[in-house]
């Protein structure tokens, strides 16, 4: 998948749209906080906002090109959304909802009915009428009813925004089964990390309408471009992992060459992000013993960077590690690139994130 | 009830029904683009189709008078190529009655779009539906209760319709004449008891068109 925006520039009421971007993930998040223009810029890939001036491309065809004046109707643009409010039609049944967009002639790349509705476990809501679905029902069958109609992109505006902690936990796997059984690519606003993390492979940070950023997740989180990224994703270090064991809420996680104890989460995953932001880290030069922190690793500084007051230190600790700490810190403890130094941080700084 | 007076009752109430049916394309057509669309001149057009409502009904009597009549622009093109004459014929009394009950669609049809989210408009397109589908199968479906308020409330209102009808189609017995019109007549003419029977019938459709079009919005509003 390429989805590739160029030249964008709609007004909005308080800054203006303004977008270069390239997206390729097969998932690709939209980070951003409210009213950082992430619906406004779903609506310009549907067709159903227009901009001042705008390139858009979907793999090899072009959407909209304002220069040339062309802009391909929504409804032959083949991209699916699933919009904040799910749009449901209130007067339809659950199964007229979604065979809405089927196509009349069925080709072989379909995605069939049964299949769809077998992987979202919607199969004894068909004949319900949509205004006595949960939440969570009324999300699957959005989302079913976007797949049906068998997009090239699908894009989903805050899918789980609405919905609790633990309706949310229930909604991911289905979000990921979408992306790896349908092999229909992604692209998915949120202000949540945890979303991010869990779906995506790349982002785009978008703040007042401007990209701030855009990489693979790995990447935003640890290495964020300037502050204000920083600020928002406010996560500075994110390495894969694997929980080795659970004990009396504990959880032992390998990530990179090192094992860490940290707070287990209450879903059985095993392969988890290892999350540390970067203020909770505690660089220490001797390994003096004596301390309540779990975790204390021996590194090696790679790299310093100034950030206002703070200094942004990259760690080697057997993974990159990052620390924030304040510049009088950094100059008491004489820190420069190469030099060995431990890296301590407490258990209840590590946070896992499902992956 | 002489044989008399239901004729003119079915007579009133066939020509109000004719009339709203025939304004009705256009009702929702300027209805849909009052609501979803802005465009130059709007605030003229929605002035233009409120005046009827406010202004003297003999007065929109006398404008249609002079339009339709043989020397008049319309009317006179359909009597020179189709020796076809409107002023003065039950056909006046449509004329007549849709002109002055179309303001009432208009505003009725136009809440009812208004009130459909174009969140789900646009949705439905995004799912490969064109314009016209998602009017027929989204726009129209959830706007139906509003539109038929307002349809009952025109077809009220042109039962009642008396100064623009005795302008343009006169009060002729078995011809033009309405309810209205009988009532008027009748009084003037000192036939209280005529003049009672058709005014309690009057009474009763009014009842029955506020009454049912209030249930269906207030239905409506019970809707998620």
């Amino acid at each position: 998948m390429s989805l590739l925006l160029k030249n964008i520039s709609l007004p909005l009421a308080d800054f203006v749209l303004e977008v270069e971007a390239e997206m390729r993930g097969r998932v690709t998040v939209v980070f951003g906080p409210s009213g950082a223009g992430k619906t406004s810029l779903l609506d310009l890939v549907a067709g159903l906002r227009r901009a001042k001036s705008a390139f858009i491309q979907l793999n090899d065809r072009v959407l909209t090109d304002k220069g040339k004046n062309i802009s391909v109707p929504v409804q032959q643009r083949a991209i699916g959304y699933v919009p904040q409010d799910l749009a449901l039609f209130p007067h339809l049944s659950v199964r007229q909802n979604l065979l809405y967009g089927r196509k009349a002639e069925s080709n072989g790349e379909a995605i069939s009915f049964e299949r769809v509705a077998g992987v979202l476990e919607i199969e004894s809501l068909v004949d319900r009428s949509v205004t006595k679905l949960s939440g969570g029902e009324k999300q699957r069958v959005a989302l079913a009813r976007a797949l049906l109609a068998s997009p090239r992109l699908l894009l989903l505006d805050e899918p789980l925004a609405s919905l609790d902690a633990p309706l949310k936990a229930k909604i991911i796997p289905y979000l990921g089964r979408i992306r790896d059984e349908f092999k229909v690519p992604m692209i998915f606003v949120t202000h949540d990390r945890a979303e991010a993390m869990t779906l995506a492979d790349e982002m785009v940070v978008l703040v007042a309408g401007k990209v701030m950023q855009a990489g693979r997740v790995a990447d935003v989180f640890s290495r964020p471009a300037n502050a204000e990224v920083a600020k928002y994703v406010g996560m500075e270090t994110l390495q894969p992992g694997r929980v080795t064991s659970v004990n009396e809420g504990l959880a032992t996680v390998e990530a990179g060459s090192v094992t860490l104890t940290a707070m287990a989460l209450e879903s059985p995953s095993r392969d988890v992000f290892v999350c540390i932001r970067g203020e909770d880290v505690i660089l220490q030069r001797e390994t003096g013993a004596g301390s309540s922190v779990r975790n204390r690793l021996a590194a090696r500084i790679v790299s310093l960077r100034q950030e206002g007051a703070l200094v942004r230190v990259e760690l080697d600790a057997g993974f990159p590690l990052f620390a924030l700490v304040t510049r009088p810190a950094a100059t008491e403890l004489a820190l420069r690139e190469g030099d060995p130094i431990t890296g301590m941080i407490k258990t209840s700084a590590i946070h896992l994130v499902p992956r | 009830m002489t044989a008399e007076e239901w004729q003119i009752v079915w007579f009133t109430a066939w020509v109000s029904a004719l009339s709203t049916l025939l304004i009705l394309p256009f009702g929702l057509a300027l209805a849909w683009a009052l609501a979803r669309r802005d465009w130059p001149g709007k605030s003229i057009v929605e002035t233009l189709v409120s005046l009827p409502l406010v202004m003297p009904p003999v007065a929109t009597g006398l404008i249609l008078l002079k339009v339709f009549g043989r020397r008049g622009g319309i009317g006179g093109f359909l009597h020179d190529h189709f020796n076809f004459d409107v002023v003065f014929t039950w056909r006046a009394v449509v004329v007549a009655l849709s002109v002055m009950s179309f303001p009432m669609l208009v505003l009725f049809a136009r809440v009812a779009f208004e009130e459909v989210n174009p969140r789900l408009e646009q949705i439905a397109r995004t799912l490969g539906a064109s314009p016209l589908r998602v009017f027929f199968t989204i726009t129209m479906p959830l706007a139906a209760r509003g539109i038929i308020a307002g349809m009952i409330l025109a077809i009220a209102r042109a039962l009642g319709e008396f100064g623009a009808t005795i302008m343009v189609a006169g009060n002729i017995p078995g011809k033009t004449t309405t309810l209205s019109l009988s009532i008027f007549q009748n009084v003037e003419l000192g036939e209280d008891s005529h003049a009672f029977r058709l005014l309690g019938i009057s009474v009763v459709l009014a009842f029955v068109a506020v009454w049912s079009s209030q249930f269906l919005l207030r239905r409506k509003r019970k809707l998620p």
